[in-house]
């Protein structure tokens, strides 16, 4: 990774957090139906089937 | 690996992948590589016979290895379809595909955003036409999210308020808005920079794919899909786009950010684009021949 001159050193620094919110997030995310089945190529890649129970 | 090289002048990095010159190009329907692979016929990135939702990593990637990932994702096994055309429940079934790759990606070492997108068409620079989206993850806050998140950062400081809500909140009476129920609303903002651009947001205040419950889901698949359609009747033709979801980076211990997806047809009429040139690429200022409130007119009724 080149940085360059005058890279910055830290980019997602936060200085001044915010409280949460009353509208903020959901309390859960939908639980998943699909199932999952990960095969490496022979390249050392990666391949996800997603299918239907 | 890339090399990244920073831009001192914008202050953002441009990404070095020489290799991908070397990408697929067009191949010809019976070489594409996002079909399921043929019996008799020579492996493809899917080596079996069908499939419901695939993903897998790009080949001539952006970003791999310590730096990032970038994948494919494979909507459908039917090459001559496209997203729009999926059923509801199984834009629902993607919907939770994006969301499983948003959590694994966000949990990489050194991924600072991941971004899903979509090219769509020959006119933005596909080069297989099979429906497929992608999907980055960025070792670094890309320029456009990281001019969102800190105007929203500095509103909610400002006003208390996030910042999105209140764009909504300027949507109430309707006058932009292309489609919508209880849960979802898609619009032409009123400071599009592309004559059909559409933002899709949830209505309720979400940071990303992750804070969506299954009402979200259901309304998100449902207005996806009524846009997408509502794209393709305009012309009455397949419109190309960008797709660009505008998720909550990983790890942002703030609420600030309110998650919605962005999408960019270049088309200004049925035969003619909108190209960015001298203003828009040497200046960075947009200049649209068209009001947001008479295309959404016209997106509502095609």
């Amino acid at each position: 990774m080149s940085r360059g001159a005058a890279a910055p050193a830290e980019q997602s620094a936060i200085p001044h957090p915010i409280p949460s919110r009353k509208t903020g997030r959901a309390k859960t995310s939908t639980p998943g139906r699909l199932k999952k089945r990960v095969v490496p190529k022979p390249d050392g890649r990666y391949l996800i089937y997603y299918e239907t129970p | 690996m890339s090399e990244l090289r920073w831009h001192p002048l914008l202050e953002e990095w441009v990404t070095v992948a020489p290799w991908r010159q070397d990408r697929t190009y067009h191949p010809p329907e019976d070489h594409c590589p996002l079909c399921p692979t043929r019996p008799g016929h020579p492996e493809t990135e899917i080596p079996e016979p069908d499939y419901y939702i695939a993903v897998f990593e790009n080949r001539f990637p952006s970003f791999t290895g310590e730096q990032g990932r970038c994948e494919v994702v494979c909507y459908t096994p039917d090459h001559d379809s496209s997203l729009g055309e999926q059923s509801v429940e199984h834009i629902r079934d993607l919907i939770e595909v994006w969301r499983d790759r948003t959590s694994e990606l966000s949990r990489l070492p050194n991924v600072r955003y991941v971004y899903i997108f979509e090219n769509r068409g020959e006119e933005i620079g596909v080069t297989l036409s099979h429906p497929h989206g992608q999907i980055y993850a960025y070792p670094f806050l890309p320029p456009v999210l990281k001019r969102e998140l800190r105007a929203e950062a500095r509103y909610i400081r400002e006003h208390g308020r996030c910042l999105y809500c209140d764009v909504l909140q300027g949507e109430l009476e309707g006058e932009r808005t292309v489609l919508s129920d209880e849960n979802w609303i898609a619009f032409v903002p009123p400071f599009a920079r592309w004559p059909y651009e559409v933002h899709l947001a949830p209505r309720r205040h979400r940071g990303g794919l992750l804070d969506l419950d299954r009402d979200d889901d259901e309304s998100f698949a449902r207005i996806l899909k009524g846009l997408l359609q509502k794209y393709d009747r305009l012309f009455k033709r397949p419109l190309p786009y960008v797709m660009a979801m505008h998720q909550t980076p990983p790890g942002r211990a703030r609420n600030d950010h309110h998650f919605h997806v962005e999408f960019y047809p270049p088309n200004r009429t049925r035969d003619k684009l909108k190209y960015l040139a001298g203003s828009e690429l040497g200046a960075g200022a947009f200049i649209v021949d068209a009001r947001a409130e008479d295309k959404a007119a016209e997106l509502r009724e095609a």
